[in-house]
Parts: C-alpha cells; sequence; structure tokens
C-alpha cells in the first residue's frame, strides 16, 4: 500500500511534466500525446489524461485549438503558454536535481539503474 | 443449409443506432448494453461539474473519434464487442483512473467545490435506517435533522387524526430509494467524488455511519435542548396512552372471552357484533377483532418506544409475520360481517288474528317473563333471572288499538315478522316466535318479551299486537305498558288527574270512533274515583265524608252526591 502510494505520487510528477515536454514541442492533438507517452512507456490509458490536461488548462499551462479533422469530428489540438514554459522551465531545473539526488543516493547500491524509481519504491 | 443458418445467427443480432458527438453508428446491442454501463460509469466518477463536462466531451470525443476508424479500418457497418472493449480498453475503466490519478483528480476536485459547484441534498429514502421504508430518515437527512424527531412527528400525526399515514404514504411513493452509494451521499449533501465515495464506503465498512447526525445533535445548543425535552415528554405520553389502550384491549377481551363460556352473564344479553353470530364464529371473531385493533396499536407503540429509546428494529420474519397475521383479522372481520348482513336480506311475515272474549272494560298490564311469582296474584319483588344464555329475551313488541264497530266482536292480530338470508329462512324464524296475549276474563296481560328458541340468533325478530276493540269499550292501562304503546299519550290523560303523577299506576282511556282518548274529561273538574287508598282524601266512613285538595266537603247520602266545591 505504501509503496503503491508513493509509485502513484512519484508517477503523477513526472507525468505532468512528460505531458508538458511533449506539448512543448508544438501544437498536439490528444491522442497523440498518449502514443508519445505509450512509447515512454508512461501511461497506460487515455482516460486518465483528459482530467491532467484539463487542470493544466485551466491552470493556464495550456490552451488548445479546435482543428478538422479528415476522419470524424473536430479534435482538439493542445499547446504550451508562455506561463507553461516558465513552469516547464523551473521544472526541468527541479527533474536535474532529483537526478542527482536519485543517482547520489544509489551510488553503491548493486542494482539495475535504468529504473532506479520503480525499484527503490518496490523495495 | 449453412448459409440459411449463418443468415439467421446474423438477423438475430439487433443492432441499435446511436449517436455520439453528432456522429451516427450501428451498434450491436449486446455491445451497447457495454458501452452504456461504461459511459455511465465515467459520468458517475468525473461527476457534474463545469469542468468535468469538459472532460467527458473530450472522452466522448475520443470514443467517436475511435469508433469512426474502427470502421474505416474494418471496412464494416456495425460496431461489434470486441470494437468496444477494445476501446474501453484504450481509454482505460474508472478502476485505471482511481488508482493513476487519485489525487490529480482530486485536487481537481477540490478547486471546483470551491467556486461554484454547489452539492444539493436529494430527498430520498434511506435502506439504511429505516423503521418502514425509510421515509424519516430521508426527511431527516434532506433537513438535516435526527430521524427519530420526524419520525416522533409522524407518530404523533398518525395518532391526532390520522393525517400522517396519508403523507407518509405519499411520501413513500414520491421519494425514491436511496440505493447506490452515490445516492447515498446525495441524499446526505456531499458530493459524490472519490474522497467521499471512499468515505462513505469505510464508514459503512467500519460502522460509524452514526457520527453524522450525532455531531448534527451536539450541536444543539439549550434552546433545542429545551425543544427535545419537552418532545420527549410528549413522546412518553403517547407511550404511556397507548401502552394503556392496549391493556384496555387485553382486559376487554379477557372479559369476552370469559362471557362466551358463560363465567359472566348479560355481555351479550342484548346488543353487540357477537349476538349476531352463530355461537361457533364468536371466538374467532372475538380474537379477529381482537387482532385487528391489537397489531397496529402494538405496532405503534413499539416505534414510539423505538423513537424514543433507540430499541432495534422489529426482526424483520416477525414484522411480516404480524402484518400477514393482521390482513388475516381484517380478512375474517369482513368475512364475518358480510356473513351475518346476509342473514338480514330478506324480511318476511306473518299475519295471525285470534278473538278476543268481548267485555266492557279491559285491564291492560304488563308480565315480566323473569319474574317469577312466589305467590299467585302477588307480584313478589323476589324474583330469579333466568340465566339461560341460549335463550335469549327480545323486547321489540309493539300494541297497537284500534276501534271497531260497536256491534263487531273484539279480536287480536299479531304480526311476527323476522330476517334472513332467503325468504324462506325468514318465514321460519318468523314462525318460531311464540308470543301471545293471555286474557283473564277483563284481564290482558302481555308478556314482557319472547324468547327465541334454542340456537336461535337475533335476526330483526318483531311482534306486532294490534288490538281490535268496540268503540265504547274501556281501557285501564297499567303504565307498565307505556313503552309499548307509543300511540296512546300516557302523560295528557295522567295529567287530568288530580293526583301526584307519581301515584297514577292505572290509567283509563276509552275506545272512541275517533281513536282511543282518555277516559277522563280535561282538567278542571275533579272526577270521582273509587281509589280509595289514595293518601290526598279524608274519607269518614260512615257519613262518607270526603275532603279532597280542591274541595272543602264532598258528602255522599244515599248515594246522592253533595259537593261544595271551592271558590
Amino acid at each position: 500500500m505504501i509503496a503503491e502510494n508513493t509509485q502513484i505520487q512519484m508517477r503523477k510528477g513526472i507525468l505532468e511534466y512528460c505531458i508538458l515536454s511533449i506539448i512543448s514541442r508544438g501544437e498536439i492533438y490528444a491522442s497523440d500525446i498518449i502514443s508519445e507517452l505509450k512509447k515512454a512507456q508512461l501511461l497506460v490509458v487515455e482516460g486518465t489524461l483528459y482530467p491532467l490536461l484539463t487542470r493544466l488548462k485551466n491552470n493556464g499551462l495550456l490552451s488548445y485549438i479546435w482543428k478538422e479533422s479528415t476522419s470524424g469530428p473536430p479534435r482538439k489540438y493542445y499547446e504550451i503558454t508562455q506561463e507553461g514554459l516558465d513552469v516547464l522551465s523551473r521544472l526541468d531545473v527541479t527533474w536535474n536535481e532529483l537526478v542527482f539526488a536519485v543517482n547520489t543516493s544509489l551510488v553503491g547500491r548493486n542494482n539495475d539503474s535504468t529504473k532506479p524509481v520503480k525499484d527503490n519504491s518496490d523495495e | 443449409m449453412i448459409q440459411l443458418n449463418q443468415l439467421k445467427t446474423i438477423a438475430m443480432n439487433k443492432t441499435i443506432i446511436i449517436n455520439i458527438n453528432s456522429i451516427v453508428f450501428h451498434i450491436e446491442e449486446d455491445a451497447y448494453e457495454v458501452l452504456r454501463s461504461y459511459m455511465i460509469d465515467i459520468q458517475k466518477h468525473f461527476g457534474q461539474s463545469e469542468d468535468s463536462r469538459e472532460i467527458l466531451e473530450d472522452i466522448e470525443n475520443r470514443i467517436s473519434e475511435m469508433f469512426t476508424e474502427k470502421i474505416q479500418a474494418g471496412s464494416k457497418e456495425v460496431l461489434n464487442m470486441e470494437d468496444v472493449n477494445a476501446v474501453i480498453d484504450q481509454m482505460g475503466r474508472v478502476s485505471d483512473f482511481e488508482s493513476e490519478d487519485q489525487d490529480d483528480y482530486a485536487s481537481f476536485r477540490r478547486e471546483t467545490n470551491s467556486d461554484g459547484f454547489k452539492v444539493g441534498k436529494k430527498l430520498m429514502r434511506d435502506p439504511d435506517d429505516r423503521v418502514f421504508s425509510g421515509v424519516c430518515s430521508g426527511l431527516g437527512h434532506f433537513f438535516g435533522i435526527e430521524a427519530k424527531w420526524v419520525r416522533l412527528l409522524f407518530a404523533l400525526f398518525v395518532i391526532i387524526g390520522g393525517s400522517g399515514l396519508l403523507v407518509y404514504v405519499i411520501l413513500w411513493i414520491v421519494m425514491p430509494p436511496a440505493m447506490t452509494r452515490a445516492d447515498k451521499m446525495e441524499m446526505r449533501g456531499e458530493a459524490p467524488n472519490i474522497q467521499n465515495f471512499k468515505r462513505s464506503f469505510d464508514e459503512e465498512m467500519s460502522g460509524v455511519r452514526d457520527t453524522f447526525s450525532r455531531g448534527l445533535d451536539r450541536t444543539g445548543d439549550g434552546v433545542t435542548k429545551l425543544l427535545q425535552i419537552i418532545v420527549k415528554a410528549i413522546g412518553v405520553f403517547f407511550v404511556i396512552l397507548v401502552g394503556a389502550t392496549l391493556i384496555g384491549l387485553i382486559i376487554g377481551l379477557i372479559f369476552f372471552a370469559l362471557a362466551i363460556v358463560n363465567v359472566i352473564p348479560d355481555v351479550m344479553d342484548d346488543s353487540g357484533p357477537f349476538y349476531l353470530m352463530e355461537p361457533n364464529d364468536v371466538p374467532f371473531a372475538l380474537i379477529a377483532g381482537f387482532l385487528s385493533i391489537f397489531i397496529p396499536l402494538a405496532g405503534l407503540f413499539y416505534l414510539l418506544l423505538r423513537v424514543l429509546f433507540e430499541k432495534k428494529p422489529m426482526n424483520n420474519y416477525l414484522t411480516t409475520t404480524l402484518f400477514v397475521v393482521w390482513l388475516a383479522s381484517i380478512g375474517a372481520i369482513i368475512y364475518y360481517s358480510t356473513s351475518v348482513a346476509k342473514e338480514f336480506r330478506e324480511s318476511s311475515t306473518i299475519v295471525e288474528e285470534k278473538p278476543l272474549q268481548k267485555q266492557s272494560v279491559y285491564f291492560l298490564s304488563e308480565n315480566d317473563i323473569r319474574v317469577i311469582r312466589l305467590k299467585n296474584g302477588v307480584k313478589s319483588g323476589v324474583g330469579i333471572k333466568s340465566d339461560n344464555f341460549s335463550s335469549y329475551l327480545k323486547r321489540d313488541i309493539r300494541i297497537r288499538i284500534e276501534r271497531i264497530d260497536s256491534l263487531q266482536a273484539p279480536y287480536v292480530r299479531y304480526e311476527y315478522s323476522a330476517k334472513g338470508n332467503t325468504y324462506k329462512v325468514a318465514t321460519d324464524r318468523a314462525a318460531k316466535i311464540n308470543y301471545a296475549l293471555k286474557q283473564d276474563s277483563t284481564a290482558l296481560i302481555f308478556d314482557n318479551a319472547f324468547q327465541l328458541s334454542e340456537g336461535e340468533r337475533y335476526r330483526d325478530q318483531e311482534v306486532n299486537v294490534t288490538l281490535f276493540l268496540p268503540v265504547g269499550t274501556k281501557l285501564v292501562i297499567n303504565d307498565n305498558l307505556e313503552d309499548k304503546l307509543r300511540d296512546i299519550s300516557f302523560y295528557d290523560c295522567r295529567d287530568r288527574y288530580n293526583k301526584d303523577l307519581r301515584d297514577i299506576r292505572d290509567v283509563e282511556f276509552v275506545v272512541t270512533s275517533l281513536g282511543v282518548k282518555c277516559a277522563l274529561p280535561e282538567k278542571e273538574s275533579a272526577e270521582e274515583e273509587n281509589d280509595d287508598s289514595d293518601s290526598n282524601h279524608i274519607v269518614i266512613a260512615d257519613t262518607s265524608i270526603v275532603i279532597r285538595r280542591d274541595t272543602i266537603i264532598n258528602a255522599k247520602k244515599d248515594g246522592v252526591p253533595v259537593q261544595i266545591k271551592k271558590k
């Protein structure tokens, strides 16, 4: 239970960071975000994404525009705002600090270091 | 053959046309059911706020897009279960959202809660906290008061005129039961989000659900406490009232039961429902009548106790059993009353005429058949009353007097009437009535009652006696016949006697061509009376001097009256 909670906390923060990073590359459709995240093995289902996007949008980090689609209804394309870019740059700094912190604290452990976060919390 | 079978299976798959985001899809029925319940789950999960509407819209958009892709990729027309499951897997189930983004969603919910998203309470019945159907606890949740006060109020209104019962039934029909957890939270006015879901679930598990009402109770200040004490006092008063009624009912039951086995006489003597019934039915009818009143009252009593002292609800089986018994007793009462009522459907009358000995004067008097004369002609106050229950005394006797021509012979006509479920039964019953006056030269003696033969029940048996007497016949009527001779004005006639009304036992009448009239002239002149025992006279036997109240001297000499009147 405790392990699960920690996992969720960790993943949640990283998920937001990743989504912001993906969107910062340029305007993007929600399902494309999903496929990017899937490539990164982060997100399993799409339903989780929509509340997150809505929250980020409400906080002013994202905005969206409607675009006609060839295969169905008009799509929402998300793009990052100036505020979102500011937040992202601050998150970059934090992430680097975290990577350093985790790597430093992992030194001397005989574990597979490709997924330090997960393995650590699974203990 | 094989082709035909295939056609059949295809034909049996019903398709439904749905519209998601203004795009039309054909979908198989079973797949539709799955999709529908999935959408309902999602809607419940995300709630009703402005932002969640947006989320739902996004999800719907995406689902319709994925469906479009499926149709294009498979070059088919109809979506099946496989497609729906694939889409659901990709979108994720509610359980996936909960584990993945619980906190995220919750924080979002918290924000939306604070601005604008007001949670209204819903008026629903609470099936977890119920006496009958949870109406009172539902009202309690809605108005933020403890359910027991609402119950007490209802109980009071049921007692006072029963208006509460009607209101309760209407509310029962109108208020939906809070079946799902979301319903229950809406009923209590909590936002139906995950935290509350979780909390509600945990509370259900650990059984601390009562903290809600307790908390509210504690907020009550001095005034509400005083109010509570008053309400409680009223409640206790009603408990005592209902309890006393219950005890009274039990005493009544015992009393009637003793009457049935003849320990206490006279209860069933004259009137009341049991008197009309077949003796074998009486115990059952008595028990049915008792239960039909006792069970609802006992239920009310228990309810009051429950409300006041927080007793446990009655065992469900017991409640059901009592209800069934009550219905049965009501049924029995209806059965007995209709069967008794049937006995009164037809009525029959038998007429019989008998001659009378001709006399110029008749002395009419009543004979109390319950009084046994110890000595001939002497009416003794010491009588032995009949305690035989099976022979009932009936007093439905009326006597009338009709005039006939002075040359005709006098006669008496009896009309015996009775009722029954058929005309024949009624006639037989009327024939069984045994009543006749006795003539002893000038005396006409009427029994004060007639007896029903053994085993006969009261079926409106009546006797009308009509005396046909020649004009000019004198009648001396004893006042104990007064209530049977309603056509004759005793009071008027008695008034003409210059005596204390209470002293007049026999009143004299004459049959005239106009009917039965008082024998005395109207007032003023004092009539001679043979009644020597009267204390208002001074009688000196030898000289025949009589002094009355309104005469000074009344002297008789050799049969010639000399009278000096008071001026």
